[in-house]
């Protein structure tokens, strides 16, 4: 099917999806909530995840239980989506929740390397046990690496596994594994959007093109600070994809002493102001402004056009970040964080 | 015939007896149990620690690294209670043991193997340098490092060592891998490797004993290659004196196991438990809970059993398993591909058999083509013929091929050839018009009796909406043959059955009732006269949905047309092949013509025909009457 023609349904229902997504109102009215208890009431009678919520209604309920089902739910859009879409841009958004896959997959490295038992790993995984290649019996119950990469031998990232099955032998170190498993993500990612008309890939750019930038300078600027690698080991691990950042300006940063100097080298004003922002702030959490960031552009791409990827995008993203807001504020609720800590944490909160 | 009556059965008993009740449903096989079903608050879900899993698992992993067979032919339930886990334990414990060490030295072998292949591919590349590969290694200021690295790595590798003092020198190069020398400086080694190793990188050792050249390490590799391929047939032998020795004994066990396993996976699945007592609740087929029922009362007295027929079928959902003698059921199969029956609903696999073989054999009428599907057909009956073992292809190629047979002596040919035995019947390549006009009557007569099913299963229902009103219900089979029979009357007397104004007045109705199908029926159950949407949304989706009818009744009236063109498709098809075979002088070759393009015409027009109907079948006739939402009976067994 043409792209064009594929727009208008299911932008239409994710108008109609989005339409009921958690407005500020709702996030004020959980924040000021004192149990996980009462959040759960009030997200079961108060909005759309009432219908993923039944099988727990009258029950009394565990964070980590509802957390699972809130992440569970969110892995599920990729059905619907899938059913109104064709071709590449199927491909894409199929590879796109991949992402959960691997996110699962780096869950079960750590606790093969760890030794934590089955139950952790079936409370925990939230998309894996939907790739139909794969027999999540038997990979729940593996118990080393070998195990897993026979279990997971038909899967696409197996190869990695199998590339690295020395060296964690040797060094029992998950690190490289999880690098190279989000270089993989990301390169097949931008693969696929390839195919995607240029209107489409100019939303992809837009939108995954600004995370991996910021990913990059997260990393470079993470670096800078705890840790001391050489230019060269810094460059090996960033993800080879450049929106706004010029290769040669994270070449550049790579090189610096201070994270201070790192903003000189930055041509890319907004990116300046978020690491900026970052640098002073307290806490130094980078994530947080770059989440913001991202999120406020998506909230500007939502309403551009009703013919390209740029809505399905906006929607995935904004829903995932929604859940991530909820599951800050039960566990802020759950650890009892002062309200206007648990407000700063949220990736809607302006910073 | 049809579908098998249901009831849902409870079992009501004292918590020691689960394991026993869950046997006998198992040894049952034909029972399927619930999981959703809600119980009083005293009853709750519990689970019970499975230790029979860790052997079950284990054993079965031995099976398979010994490559034992181990689909059970049946499985027997005798001897259950023996089983003991310490002389399980010891047991196992040796043979894994040698298992874990065969296996151990196998993957040694293997990553030997593969570092020897490696390093004789490059190794090979430099065999025309005549340097001691150890001198390089021994230089005192400066290190060599040989390995390899995925493309894309390597070139971002090259484009961030610039700051460092190191030489890469690309050796080799394939699709997605580059070979390569590093140097660095002694005092820089540490700081090579590490950026090394940051892209991923493959060392590859460089032997340390040998002192020659090149192609001498080459001989040497290949030398130990041939001795890995010895102590390999050794283990393999080992392997099977393994499997000789323990195999009847494993399989036991695994059987013992498998069921143990699975006892306790179904209770806790399936269970609910309060202090003393369990509840569980499934389905049972009527005939088969006779027997299950007097068995279970008669060894466990003191449970209470208890069952019910289907009451509300929307709300139970009860499964469908279908009843049918052997030859229907193979086209069941067929049936399936659209949906299963549901619980309540006409099961129309006899009339989808009836009239896909009634429609195969016009469509494909030859006497001796049908008789090759036929004896093809008893041949995969026999299991004359390996890698097709499944029975439903047997039952459907034969009857298709006796259908065409039949249908061959009518039309009077044989592997395409018209003049070898006289028509029985009629010529259609003589009589085209004829022809159509008459497989078009029996798509008439098809639709026909798949509205009145359709009256059948709307009545069952008690869905008077759709009985009376619907387009394929009472209305629209009135309309259909009101307006057929003014059609056939004009054709042969060229006037109308009724004057004009009564034939348009008597039509109009019709169509009326059918608007306004969704306000009658609310007349006829909640006795108002109301629309459930909007007056605006219903008027302008139901004058598409009249437009729809009326087109429909035509467009699918004529899609029977191919029934017919299929037939002469068939003659005309044959014909070209006999004036190709004419064409070749000799005898051998024009017979051989023959034998090959009859055999094109089998296969070829054989799957169109065949998908042509399926395609009639699904769209013409199974819309009209049948929902095939129906849900597959899943019985507690072993996969």
């Amino acid at each position: 099917m043409p792209f064009a023609v594929q727009y208008p349904a299911i932008n239409a229902k994710l108008k109609a999806l989005s339409s009921k997504m958690l407005r500020e109102k709702d996030f004020q009215n959980l924040i000021e909530l004192n149990t996980v208890q009462e959040a759960f009431d009030y997200l079961y009678n108060n909005t759309y995840y009432q219908e993923c919520l039944e099988d727990f209604s009258g029950q009394e309920i565990h964070r980590r239980q509802l957390e699972l089902k809130l992440k569970k739910n969110l892995v599920l859009s990729e059905d619907f989506l899938k059913k109104y879409l064709s071709s590449a841009l199927k491909n894409f958004i199929e590879h796109y929740f991949k992402k959960f896959e691997i996110e699962d997959l780096k869950i079960i490295l750590r606790t093969i390397l760890m030794g934590n038992d089955e139950n952790y790993l079936s409370n925990n995984l939230i998309y894996i046990d939907r790739n139909k290649n794969i027999n999540f019996d038997n990979l729940i119950q593996a118990s080393s690496y070998n195990d897993l990469q026979n279990v997971l031998k038909d899967v696409y990232y197996s190869d990695v596994l199998n590339e690295f099955a020395d060296q964690y032998q040797e060094n029992k170190n998950l690190f490289s594994i999880e690098m190279t498993l989000d270089f993989y993500y990301f390169s097949q990612l931008i693969n696929l959007s390839a195919k995607l008309s240029n209107v489409d890939q100019k939303y992809v750019n837009e939108v995954i093109g600004t995370q991996i930038d910021l990913l990059n300078i997260q990393w470079i600027y993470r670096i800078k600070r705890y840790y001391n690698l050489s230019s060269g080991e810094i460059l090996n691990y960033i993800i080879p994809f450049y929106f706004k950042v010029k290769k040669s300006e994270l070449q550049n940063m790579s090189h610096v002493k201070n994270t201070e100097d790192l903003i000189k080298y930055l041509s890319y004003s907004p990116y300046q102001i978020i690491l900026e922002k970052a640098i002073k702030d307290d806490n130094v959490i980078f994530e947080r402004f770059f989440l913001n960031y991202i999120f406020k552009k998506l909230q500007k791409i939502k309403r551009n056009s009703f013919f390209s990827i740029s809505n399905i995008l906006a929607y995935l993203y904004i829903k995932e970040y929604e859940l991530r807001d909820i599951i800050t504020v039960i566990e802020g609720i759950r650890y009892s964080l002062p309200k206007d800590k648990i407000e700063n944490f949220l990736i809607r909160r302006e910073v | 015939m049809g579908i098998k009556k249901m009831k849902k059965f409870q079992i009501l008993g004292l918590k020691k007896q689960i394991d026993f009740i869950t046997e006998e449903i198992m040894k049952n096989s034909k029972i399927e149990l619930l999981k959703t079903e809600k119980y009083s608050n005293d009853f709750i879900n519990h689970q019970v620690e499975n230790s029979y899993k860790p052997y079950y698992n284990q054993i079965s992993k031995m099976i398979e690294s010994l490559n034992i067979d181990k689909k059970l032919k049946n499985i027997h339930f005798n001897e259950l209670n023996k089983l003991n886990f310490e002389e399980l334990d010891q047991f196992i414990k040796p043979i894994q043991n040698r298992i874990d060490k065969l296996e151990r030295i196998t993957k040694k072998l293997n990553i030997e193997e593969k570092r020897l292949n490696n390093l004789i591919k490059h190794v090979y590349v430099m065999r025309n340098i005549d340097i001691e590969l150890q001198s390089l290694k021994d230089l005192s200021y400066i290190t060599l490092i040989f390995g390899s690295l995925s493309k894309e790595r390597y070139n971002r590798l090259i484009e961030n060592v610039t700051e460092l003092p190191i030489l890469v020198l690309e050796v080799n190069r394939e699709e997605e891998r580059v070979w390569f020398f590093t140097f660095a400086k002694k005092n820089y080694e540490k700081k090579a490797f590490d950026i090394l190793n940051s892209a991923n990188f493959q060392k590859i050792e460089l032997p340390d004993r040998v002192k020659e050249q090149p192609k001498d390490i080459l001989n040497q590799s290949k030398h130990r290659l041939e001795k890995i391929e010895i102590i390999r047939d050794q283990i393999n032998l080992e392997f099977k004196k393994l499997k000789h020795r323990y195999q009847s004994k494993l399989l036991k066990y695994y059987q013992q196991l498998l069921i143990l396993n699975k006892i306790i996976d179904v209770n806790n699945k399936y269970y609910y438990e309060s202090s003393y007592s369990f509840i569980i609740t499934g389905w049972i087929s009527e005939e088969n809970e006779k027997e299950f029922k007097s068995l279970i009362l008669k060894k466990y007295p003191k449970i209470i059993y208890n069952s019910q027929d289907v009451k509300d079928v929307k709300a139970e959902n009860p499964p469908t398993i279908i009843e049918n003698p052997n030859w229907v059921i193979s086209f069941s199969s067929l049936v399936k591909l659209y949906g299963l029956p549901k619980y309540d609903e006409i099961d129309p696999s006899l009339f989808f058999a009836l009239s896909y073989i009634l429609l195969f054999g016009i469509m494909f009428g030859d006497l001796g083509q049908g008789l090759v599907f036929a004896l093809l057909g008893f041949a995969i009956y026999k299991k004359r013929i390996k890698f097709i073992k499944n029975k439903d292809i047997s039952y459907i190629l034969m009857s298709l091929g006796l259908s065409s047979m039949v249908f061959g002596i009518f039309y009077g040919s044989f592997f395409g050839l018209e003049d070898l035995i006289p028509a029985l019947v009629i010529r259609p390549m003589e009589n085209i018009m004829f022809w159509l006009g008459f497989t078009v009557l029996i798509g008439i007569v098809l639709l026909i009796i798949s509205m009145v099913l359709n009256l059948f299963n709307a009545f069952k229902d008690k869905n008077y909406t759709e009985a009376l009103f619907s387009d394929s219900g009472l209305s629209g089979l009135i309309l259909y043959l009101f307006m057929l029979s003014n059609l056939a009357f004009y054709g042969f007397k060229s006037r109308l059955l009724l004057p004009v104004p009564f034939t348009i007045f008597l039509a109009v109705i019709l169509l009326l009732l059918i608007f306004f199908k969704e306000p009658l029926g609310n007349l006829l159950i909640e006795k108002k006269f109301t629309i459930d949407k909007k007056i605006s949304e219903y008027i302008l989706e139901s004058i598409f949905e009249l437009f729809d009818t009326v087109l429909g009744f035509l467009s699918n009236t004529l899609s029977f047309l191919r029934v017919g063109a299929f037939t002469l498709n068939h003659v005309g098809l044959s014909m070209a092949v006999i004036i190709l075979s004419e064409m070749i002088s000799n005898n051998a070759g024009s017979l051989l013509v023959l034998i090959a393009g009859n055999i094109v015409i089998m296969i070829l027009e054989g799957v169109v025909v065949g998908i042509q109907i399926l395609r009639l079948e699904f769209f013409e006739i199974f819309a009209k009457f049948y929902s095939g939402t129906g849900r597959e009976f899943e019985p507690v067994e072993f996969k």
